[in-house]
């Protein structure tokens, strides 16, 4: 028996009657999302629609907070992720996560870097260097640190670190990559260089990126879902192909919203 | 203006009170006086029986403190989710453990260490006690300490996939040694001073130990006995003091140099 896992198919993630609970309060209800592998997928809706929440179900960070609970099924690349045989740190490294601020850890960049590489088996130096190298350069840090690898990661600047912690994330060779917000506490300079990174990593990996720029969305992503505020409670109110969502919604609180009336 | 007088009066009272041990102690400091054994019950001869002792008594008691409180505060910070009833007890019990009078612990010792567990009147009874004694704070300290590494810290680390035996490894414990090092400084200051705990537990011969089986005096314990109990023996006891206080001053001074180094490097690192 292979489980009644579903076929592998075009979905890199796919959410079936998804609610998510902090305590007794509803967080997220009923979302039904499709993500397509090695295309871009951004999240868009107001504060506190949940798409943050949304995001940390995905790699089950909501393991980490105490009260919070999920129920309906989540499958990432076909695979129940609430099965009872899910190693959640194997599933972290394949599912990468960038928050909104970014968190380098409190030492070199090099280590930075390296500890979750040696963590994840990858003991060996000059295939750590070379790996270390290659992810820096995807992200365009590396001209900027080779000289100084050793110095602490505090010392970067914002949008340095964001992409840091992006390479530290694309170091373990993840499948998906899961940004929150990565270039809202950004200058725009910093912003451009994301986002061309994103459009770099496109076909790669799979990317859901969540964003308050609707003119980012449209920039940079295939997909687009958008969430809303239902009575307190995130709900996914429709997703489409970018332009569709963009110019021929059709939901008419989805088409208000694109045209900055609400929200 | 009154605040001003209040503390003004107390900056004072302070350096009276140290000016004082100072004046009187300095001229007993010799060094035969750090050397040498107690005679005619410490009036002449010195303490060095007696700093043997207080090492050894403070050695056993970071010795079992230590690790017991590191454990028990990384349970409490990271393995309870500050809900469990079991955290919340244990919680409990430290805090009231935290303010019960010295003396009651000397009773326990006396009663568990000394004779239940028939180590008598010995340097390991009296660093057991002061380590029951001082575990409370040296844990709350610690605990606090696991708990000012953020959230964010923690999510990062899981997102990628590091196992929670790496995130305390090279994110959470670091994090704690200032916290660990405060607390340390707490605890052996209390242990360095402490008097009534010890009378009960490692005794008061002053003699010079031959092993942690032996009684043995502390400093702190040599100074009362000299004040209360030996006519002729101010000299020493103020001598005695002025060594005490040099010591409890070096502990403080250290700790504030490594809070300090601890604290630029931390800084710099984020
Ligand atoms: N750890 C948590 N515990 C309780 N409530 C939370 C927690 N995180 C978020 N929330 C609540 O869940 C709702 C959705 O938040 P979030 O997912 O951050 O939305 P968004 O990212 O769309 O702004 C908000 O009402 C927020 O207050
Ligand atoms: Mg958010």
């Amino acid at each position: 028996m292979n489980k009644g896992k579903p076929k592998l198919n075009q979905y890199s993630i796919e959410t079936q009657k998804l609610n998510l609970f902090y305590g007794k309060t509803p967080v997220l209800k009923e979302v039904n999302l499709q993500i397509k592998r090695g295309l871009v997928t951004s999240i868009i809706g107001p504060s506190g629609s949940g798409k943050t929440s949304f995001l940390t179900v995905l790699n089950r960070l909501t393991d980490l907070i105490p009260a919070a609970r999920v129920d309906g099924s989540v499958f990432v690349n076909g695979e129940n992720l609430f099965a009872p045989d899910v190693d959640t740190i194997q599933l972290r490294r394949r599912v990468g996560m960038i928050f909104q601020k970014p968190v380098p850890f409190p030492f070199s960049i090099q280590k930075n870097m390296v500890l979750p590489l040696r963590e994840h088996g990858m003991k060996d130096r000059r295939q750590q260097a070379e790996r270390v190298e290659t992810v820096l350069r995807d992200v365009g840090l590396w001209e900027e640190v080779k000289d100084r690898l050793s110095h602490s990661a505090g010392l970067l600047s914002g949008g340095q670190q964001q992409r840091l912690c992006i390479a530290r994330a694309l170091a373990l060779k993840p499948e998906i990559l899961l940004m929150d917000e990565p270039c809202s506490a950004l200058d725009p300079i910093s912003t451009a260089a994301i986002e061309s990174l994103i459009q770099s990593l496109k076909g790669r990996y799979t990317i859901v990126i969540v964003t308050h720029n609707l003119a980012q969305a449209r920039r940079i992503s295939d997909e687009t879902a958008f969430f809303w505020n239902v009575e307190g409670i995130g709900q996914l109110v429709e997703s489409a192909p970018t332009e569709i969502l963009f110019e021929a919604p059709a939901d008419p609180l989805t088409k208000a919203y694109v045209h900055g009336i609400r929200g | 203006m009154l605040c001003t007088g209040v503390a003004v009066g107390v900056g004072l009272f302070f350096f009276w009170l140290i000016g004082d041990i100072f004046l009187k102690g300095a001229p007993g400091i010799t060094w035969e006086f750090l050397w040498d054994e107690p005679e005619n019950a410490g009036r002449k001869g010195g303490i060095a029986p007696v700093l043997v002792s207080t090492a050894a008594i403070l050695l056993v008691t970071l010795g079992t403190a230590v690790p017991i409180g590191f454990g028990t505060a990384v349970f409490l910070a990271e393995f309870s989710q500050g809900k469990t009833t079991l955290g919340r007890m244990v919680r409990r019990a430290l805090d009231v453990l935290a303010s019960v009078p010295s003396i009651i612990f000397g009773l326990f010792g006396n009663a568990v260490f000394s004779h239940w567990m028939g180590l008598g009147f010995s340097i390991l009874s009296g660093g057991l006690t002061l380590a029951c004694m001082v575990l409370p704070i040296l844990i709350r300290t610690i605990e606090a300490g696991l708990r000012a590494v953020p959230l964010s810290t923690r999510l990062s680390a899981a997102a990628l996939g590091l196992s929670r035996v790496a995130v305390l490894r090279d994110l959470i414990f670091p994090a704690a040694v200032p916290s660990l090092a405060a607390g340390l400084l707490l605890g052996l200051g209390r242990a360095l001073s402490e008097t009534a705990a010890l009378i009960f537990t490692s005794g008061y011969v002053s003699r010079m130990p031959e092993s942690l089986l032996d009684s043995g005096r502390s400093l702190s314990v040599h100074i009362y006995d000299l004040a209360m109990n030996v006519p002729g023996g101010d000299t020493h006891a103020y001598a005695s003091a002025w060594v005490l206080i040099v010591l409890l001053f070096s502990i403080n001074g250290l700790t504030a140099l490594c809070l300090d180094h601890w604290g630029k490097t931390r800084m710099r690192g984020l």
